[in-house]
């Protein structure tokens, strides 16, 4: 379980732009890494996060901890991730305070966030591939991303009717 | 503003808001800017651009800078319990009844479906930040690489963030950021 906890620690001090930046890193530490999880019970927790409320870090933090270890498992993850917020925004004001008038903080900031795009473009080809595999799911793909360019709809409404969707194929196919 | 309220505030925000930590930003201010007149425009922005800069679940950030301000450590530690505790218990439940209903054959439908709906999320996420970024065109290319490393060669994330964020420095010495 402090395996579980350091897992989760250096997810939330490495989360450079939030959730989806997150995405990848949770990937590697519970899939690739450590084998805690399956590659598709990943694919559903992230669903799953989509459509509860809440950050997504902080539900993937709690799901993958109550897979593992029960209710103290998901405190534990929790907690993990929430941890480096406070170590971080208290260096922050201590940089801006020391050194903003020798280096430009928020220039490098802004690099290791323009970095962090390229971890949620690898989660994004990683979950497409692993979700995108029939015509189905291609023609499914196609039609909710134009939905969503057209009119816009919260998250939520997208995951949703992707899910009916899913079920009323599996029920009819 | 004392920390009950704040708690309250931030777990009323959390358990409302569906799609992470981007989407509780215009309710927060909703609450405390619009309604309550706690802060104002320019105070909450501060703290938001602030929250956005540092790496951490971004709502939790958030919560911190803004109990801190509004309640010193007490502040922050409420809002922080206001926006963790409610999504933890929602999910909590969620995850014990998946375990009992994941040989459904209509919940293997749902998640077959469900997963295509976030790969379309994170789809449009890439393009709104290609376009945001697109004065960065090397950066770009560099950013690519970064990704493709990661899932076709299998190289760990944490290697690739910072080794990218290190070749556009080299790259792009000097020259402004928007």
């Amino acid at each position: 379980m402090f395996n579980l906890f350091l897992s989760f620690l250096k997810i939330g001090f490495l989360a450079f732009g939030g959730g989806y930046g997150a995405l990848s890193l949770i990937q590697d530490e519970i899939v690739q890494l450590n084998h805690w999880i399956d590659a598709e019970t990943f694919l559903n927790l992230i669903a799953i996060a989509q459509i509860t409320p809440g950050p997504i870090a902080i539900n993937s933090a709690t799901f993958v901890g109550y897979e593992l270890y029960g209710i103290l498992g998901s405190a534990v993850a929790t907690l993990g991730v929430i941890i480096p917020s406070v170590f971080w925004l208290f260096l922050l004001e201590m940089i801006i305070k020391l050194l903003s008038k020798k280096i430009d903080v928020q220039k490098i900031f802004f690099i290791l966030r323009l970095s962090t795009f390229s971890l949620i473009i690898a989660a994004t080809l990683r979950i497409g591939i692993s979700s995108i595999f029939s015509l189905f799911t291609i023609f499914l793909f196609l039609t909710a991303f134009l939905l969503l360019k057209i009119f816009k709809p919260s998250v939520i409404w997208i995951v949703l009717g992707c899910g009916g969707a899913g079920v009323i194929y599996s029920l009819f196919a | 503003m004392n920390s009950l309220k704040l708690f309250l505030i931030f777990s009323k925000v959390s358990s409302l808001t569906i799609g992470g930590g981007y989407a509780m930003i215009p309710v927060i201010e909703d609450f405390l800017v619009k309604k309550d007149k706690i802060l104002n425009e320019e105070e909450f922005l501060d703290i938001i651009s602030k929250a956005q800069t540092v790496p951490g679940v971004i709502a939790i950030n958030t919560a911190i800078l803004l109990g801190y301000k509004l309640c010193g450590v007490p502040g922050a530690i409420a809002a922080i319990l206001g926006s963790a505790v409610p999504p933890f218990i929602i999910v909590l439940i969620i995850a014990s009844l998946f375990n009992k209903f994941s040989d459904n054959k209509i919940i293997n439908g749902f998640f077959l479906g469900a997963r295509v709906g976030v790969t379309v999320i994170l789809s449009n996420l890439c393009l709104q930040l290609l376009i945001k970024y697109k004065k960065n065109k090397l950066s770009l290319v560099v950013t690519f690489m970064g990704a493709l490393s990661i899932v076709f060669f299998h190289l760990p994330s944490v290697l690739i963030l910072f080794v990218v964020a290190i070749i556009i420095i080299a790259m792009e010495k000097g020259k402004k950021y928007v």
